[in-house]
């Protein structure tokens, strides 16, 4: 068989998908199955406005509930940022909670199938262009993931990855 | 350096061949004879499974990584684990199964730290055609014409340069589903998805590797 | 199951028993879906044939021995007290140099791996559901040398925490006003799978 001839021969038998096929196949992995936000704060002990002016207040409810966290008790907390984006059946999906700026950055993929009281999902934490953690967490109801991250102007970012529409989570 | 027989350079690339379709055909049940006694500590039987399995497994690996001297630890890898994984496994999928899935996590951590090509980049290091032995793991065919294994090998190039284009997730689904026969509900297990992912993820594979060809075949 | 996805199995020969005998009752034997489930067969053919399922691998009597010992030596000390960080594969000419300690180690971390809901337990069901969110322990890499990650559940925020410690501070200058350069999902997704830093075009 010369070459030509065999990739002939494999370029038909890939062809001889059925059309209707197609659609059946048409990737059911890009079906949404729920969404995911994640949320940048800044916490610190000191002056909240090092934030700079584009931070907003947080929550009564989410100051709380961060303040009553072991290793996330901070004085002052603000927003930075937030991202919502979808969770795909079977592809991975990108959060960039701080646009424009892709300092942090959060990659998560479906591990399962959501039922109505978890999410199992991997996630991937990249800060300043580098993958820092790789995790895989389990989401539901209002039970979100904490991230205490890096240092910034005299405090911490604290990362919050939730699924969307979860009450206090911002 | 150890002075126990070992090797002082490295195995020439194709030195071991394709092993008889027969003996890749393995027999369930007497895995399963085989790995009950071996989770009793007969390491006889457990040698005897390594022997039967490790073709396969090496096979896998390589048309992973393509790179030999790597694939050959990974394999070992596997089988350490599988080793020390006998007491948690519990008979519910077919031994191969789960040896291939103990397999996909080995080269999932290995590509990760090796950096290789995904996403349909093209890593030349690797992939590069002119590296891919046309004579390496070739099955050799009977009284072939002497331009007919040329094709044969060129073709084994192109397809081997192919599948090195998809991303490790499209190219392990071709590999597991046209090279070494897996159900689609295996595939699952081992890849730990959806049989929908896997019927998704294959059509997309078998898309791209049809287009790719047929750049192949049009190519003056 | 739909019945596309019977076709889907049906041209990849991926039907048996009765669910081959009941689609197959429904086939003409003129139907083109038998020209194509062909076709399938005859490109599954050619790839086996360019693409062996199985090949003996280099020195394969020293791939037993050499497993054998690792086992032998795996059986004979015992593992660390704390669960040490994944290992390299070893070099293929090395591996006899590599410290028992550190063997054991890595079956260490792999049986701790099987332990906990993490993906190397045993073989998961095709379509497992999650696990309970308060009962989920998870995986937690960290791939930076010099950050170290502590996990705990907080009962009081209901919520999972992760500290990372060892993390390079963010410059204070930085104000994340503005980006370094274009960042695409494509090469998002291709730093992701080399583990490589993001690499920006400007």
């Amino acid at each position: 068989m010369t070459r030509r001839a065999g990739l002939a021969v494999l370029a038909a038998a890939l062809c001889g998908l059925p059309a209707h096929l197609a659609s059946a196949a048409e990737d059911p992995g890009k079906t949404i199955v729920g969404e995911v936000t994640v949320t940048v704060y800044y916490a610190s002990d000191g002056d909240a406005a090092a934030a700079g002016a584009k931070a907003t207040a947080v929550a009564k409810a989410m100051e709380k509930r961060l303040r009553n966290t072991e290793k996330l008790r901070f004085k002052q907390y603000r927003l930075l940022g937030d991202d919502t984006q979808p969770l795909f059946r079977s592809y991975e999906n990108w959060a960039r909670p701080l646009k424009p700026s892709e300092e942090v950055l959060v990659k998560f993929e479906a591990r399962n199938h959501p039922t109505p009281q978890a999410t199992h999902i991997d996630l991937e934490l990249w800060l300043s262009h580098k993958k820092i953690l790789k995790t895989d967490v389990v989401l539901g109801g209002d039970h979100p993931l904490f991230v205490l991250g890096p240092e910034w102007r005299g405090g911490r970012l604290i990362i919050a990855v939730s699924l969307a529409g979860e009450k206090n989570v911002r | 350096m150890n002075k126990s027989s070992t090797p002082t350079s490295k195995p020439p690339i194709g030195s071991a061949g394709p092993v008889a379709l027969e003996a890749s055909r393995l027999d369930p049940d007497d895995d399963a004879r085989l790995v009950a006694l071996a989770q009793g500590g007969d390491m006889r039987s457990y040698d005897a499974l390594v022997t039967r399995h490790r073709g396969r497994i090496y096979a896998m690996i390589h048309n992973m990584i393509h790179h030999e001297a790597d694939a050959w630890d990974l394999a070992q890898e596997v089988f350490i684990k599988a080793w020390l994984g006998l007491p948690q496994y519990g008979a519910k999928a077919r031994f191969s199964t789960w040896l291939y899935r103990i397999t996909h996590n080995v080269v999932y951590d290995w590509s990760r730290k090796r950096k290789l090509d995904s996403a349909g980049e093209f890593n030349d290091e690797m992939f590069d055609q002119h590296r891919i032995d046309p004579a390496a793991l070739t099955a050799p065919g009977v009284a072939e014409a002497p331009d007919e294994a040329m094709a044969r090998a060129e073709l084994r190039v192109k397809l081997a340069v192919a599948l090195a284009k998809l991303s490790p997730e499209h190219r392990e689904v071709v590999l597991l589903k046209d090279v070494q026969g897996l159900a689609y509900k295996e595939i699952a297990e081992v890849m730990a998805s959806s049989i929908g992912t896997v019927m998704s993820r294959l059509f997309y594979a078998r898309q791209k590797l049809q287009s790719m060809l047929q750049d192949e075949y049009h190519a003056p | 199951m739909p019945h596309e996805t019977y076709l889907a199995r049906w041209l990849d020969d991926d039907l048996d028993g009765t669910e081959l005998n009941a689609f197959e009752a429904s086939f003409h034997p003129g139907s083109p879906l038998l020209a194509q489930r062909q076709a399938r067969r005859e490109w599954r053919s050619t790839l086996a044939a360019a693409i062996p399922a199985a090949v003996e691998l280099p020195y394969p009597e020293f791939f037993n021995h050499r497993l054998a010992k690792t086992i032998r030596e795996f059986q004979d000390s015992p593992p660390p007290a704390h669960q040490p960080s994944p290992l390299p594969a070893p070099g293929f000419w090395r591996v006899w140099w590599m410290p028992v300690t550190a063997l054991a180690g890595m079956g260490l971390a792999f049986w701790a791996g099987t332990q906990t809901a993490s993906v190397t337990r045993g073989l998961p069901l095709a379509n497992p559901p999650p696990p309970a969110v308060a009962l989920h322990r998870p995986t937690v890499y960290i791939p930076e040398h010099g950050v170290d990650a502590e996990w705990f559940t907080s009962a009081d925020a209901d919520a999972a925490v992760i500290v990372l410690e060892g993390v390079e501070p963010i410059p204070d200058s930085l104000d994340f006003s503005e980006s370094v350069g274009e960042i695409t999902t494509d090469n998002l997704t291709a730093a992701s799978e080399n583990s490589e830093p993001l690499e920006v075009t400007q």
